[in-house]
C-alpha cells in the first residue's frame, strides 16, 4: 500500500515534487484526521445536545436565539 | 629799595631832592600808586577780583561763582536737585518709555523688560545662534534638512510623486521614483493530494497572499488548513473564525495546530464542486514579530445547501520569517490552485 501524494513546489528552483508522504508527515497527517474527528465528534455532540435541550424547552433554534438577544 | 620801586615802577623821592621838592615828589608817587590800584576799587560783597587782561594791575570785580556749584537742575530720568543746603539727587529706573538707570541680568530665560542683558548673556545667546541651523539652508518650498558627513545641508523638495529614500552609499536620503508597489505574483501552484508545499525561502516582501481557488476532490467532501514553515505544533494562536453555516454564525477561538479555511466540524468544503476561493494573507512575513493570518473565503458546504463565507484571524506564535505555506486536506485534492503574491 503506497502512501498518501503530496506535492512540494520551491519558488526559487520553481521545482516541483510530488512524492508520498514519509513517515513522519504520514504520521501528523493521521494525527490531523484524529483531531478532525474529535472536532466533529465534539460539535455532533454540542449539536445534539442543543437540539435535545430545544426540544426539552419546546422552542426552534430561531426562538433560542431571539431569547438571547 | 629801588627808585622807581622795583615791581610797579612808581618814582619816589630821591635822597638829593630838595625838601622843597617833595610835595610834588610825594604827588607823583601817590597819583602812581593811585593809578596803579584803581582796578582793586569798587566791588560789591561777595565779588572777588578778577583779572581782566593779561596787564598787569587790571583787575575787575566779579560774582564769586567762578569754579563753585551753584545749583544742580536735573531734567528726567535725574531726580531731585536744588540751589542750596545739601542736595539730593537720584535716577529712575528705566522701563521700555522712559529712559532710566536699568539692572543687568546674565539671564538668557528671563521674559523681563526692566532688565539689561551683560555679554554674558550675549554671548550665551550668541552661541546658540552660531551653532543653529541658517534659516538660508533651505531656499525653497518643501526643502528640507539633513546632515550630510559634517553640517547640515538642505535636500531641495522632490517631484510629484517621488519618495524619499537613502541613497545607496547610505550616506544620505534622496528622491527617488516610487516603486511599482502592488503585489507581484511569485508562483503557481497546482493543488494535489493530500498537501501542497510553496517553500518561499529569503523572499524579500513584506506580506504574502496567497489566492487559492478551485479546489475539489473527486468525490469527499474535504477540510481545509494550511500551516506556516510546516509547523504542526498547537501554536496558532487566537484563531477567531466566523462563517455563515446554516443561517448560523460560528465563532470559535482557540490554539490550534493549522489555519483552518473551512468550519471544521460544522461543515466542510464540497469535494466535488471547485465553486471556492480562499484569500490567505501572511502579514509581516519577514518579521521576528508574531505572525498575523487572515482568511477570507467562500465555499460550497458539503451539505450541498450552503454557501459557506469564512472570515478569520490567526496569529501564528512565531519569530521567524514564513518560508514555506503548506496547504493541507483530509482528503487527496484533484484539483485546485494556489497562487502567491507578494506584497512589498
Amino acid at each position: 500500500m503506497t502512501n498518501p501524494m503530496i506535492r512540494i513546489h520551491n519558488v526559487e528552483t520553481d521545482e516541483v515534487i510530488d512524492r508520498e508522504m514519509n513517515a513522519a508527515e504520514l504520521n501528523q497527517h493521521k494525527k490531523d484526521l484524529a483531531d478532525l474527528a474529535k472536532i466533529e465528534k465534539d460539535v455532533a455532540t454540542a449539536t445534539t445536545a442543543k437540539e435535545a435541550l430545544l426540544t426539552k424547552l419546546g422552542i426552534t433554534a430561531n426562538e433560542a436565539t431571539l431569547l438571547l438577544s | 629799595m629801588t627808585n622807581p620801586t622795583s615791581n610797579f615802577g612808581w618814582q619816589m623821592p630821591t635822597p638829593t631832592d630838595l625838601v622843597t621838592d617833595l610835595p610834588a615828589d610825594f604827588e607823583v608817587f601817590g597819583q602812581a600808586v593811585d593809578t596803579s590800584m584803581a582796578d582793586l576799587k569798587g566791588g560789591t560783597t561777595g565779588q572777588i577780583l578778577s583779572k581782566a587782561t593779561n596787564a598787569d594791575m587790571d583787575f575787575t570785580w566779579i560774582t564769586n561763582d567762578v569754579g563753585d556749584i551753584t545749583a544742580v537742575n536735573v531734567t528726567s530720568p535725574i531726580t531731585g536737585g536744588g540751589s542750596s543746603g545739601a542736595v539730593t539727587i537720584g535716577v529712575n529706573a528705566a522701563s521700555t518709555s522712559a529712559s532710566g538707570v536699568v539692572q543687568l541680568s546674565d539671564s538668557t530665560s528671563t521674559t523681563s523688560s526692566v532688565l539689561a542683558s551683560t555679554p554674558t548673556a550675549t554671548k550665551a545667546a550668541y552661541d546658540l545662534a552660531n551653532a543653529a541651523i541658517a534659516k538660508s539652508t533651505v531656499t525653497t518650498a518643501g526643502d528640507i534638512i539633513y546632515r550630510n558627513a559634517t553640517v547640515p545641508t538642505r535636500l531641495g523638495i522632490g517631484t510629484a510623486g517621488q519618495v524619499l529614500t537613502v541613497n545607496s552609499g547610505a550616506t544620505a536620503p534622496e528622491w527617488a521614483a516610487a516603486s511599482s508597489g502592488g503585489m507581484t505574483l511569485i508562483s503557481t501552484t497546482t493543488l494535489s493530494g493530500l498537501s501542497t508545499s510553496v517553500t518561499v525561502a529569503s523572499n524579500t516582501y513584506k506580506n504574502l497572499v496567497a489566492y487559492i481557488y478551485g479546489a475539489g476532490t473527486a468525490s469527499a467532501n474535504f477540510n481545509f488548513n494550511c500551516r506556516i514553515n510546516s509547523i504542526t505544533a498547537s501554536t496558532y494562536l487566537y484563531q477567531q473564525r466566523t462563517g455563515q453555516t446554516g443561517g448560523a454564525i460560528v465563532n470559535t477561538a482557540g490554539d490550534t495546530s493549522a489555519i483552518d479555511l473551512n468550519n471544521p466540524g460544522y461543515i466542510a468544503v464540497k469535494g466535488a464542486d471547485t465553486d471556492n476561493a480562499w484569500n490567505v494573507t501572511f502579514w509581516d512575513c519577514n518579521s521576528t514579530n508574531r505572525k498575523i493570518v487572515t482568511v477570507n473565503g467562500s465555499y460550497k458546504g458539503g451539505d450541498s445547501t450552503n454557501t459557506i463565507m469564512t472570515n478569520q484571524v490567526s496569529v501564528r506564535d512565531a519569530t521567524s520569517a514564513i518560508t514555506n505555506i503548506t496547504v493541507i486536506s483530509n482528503t487527496s485534492l484533484t484539483g485546485g490552485t494556489i497562487q502567491l503574491y507578494g506584497v512589498k
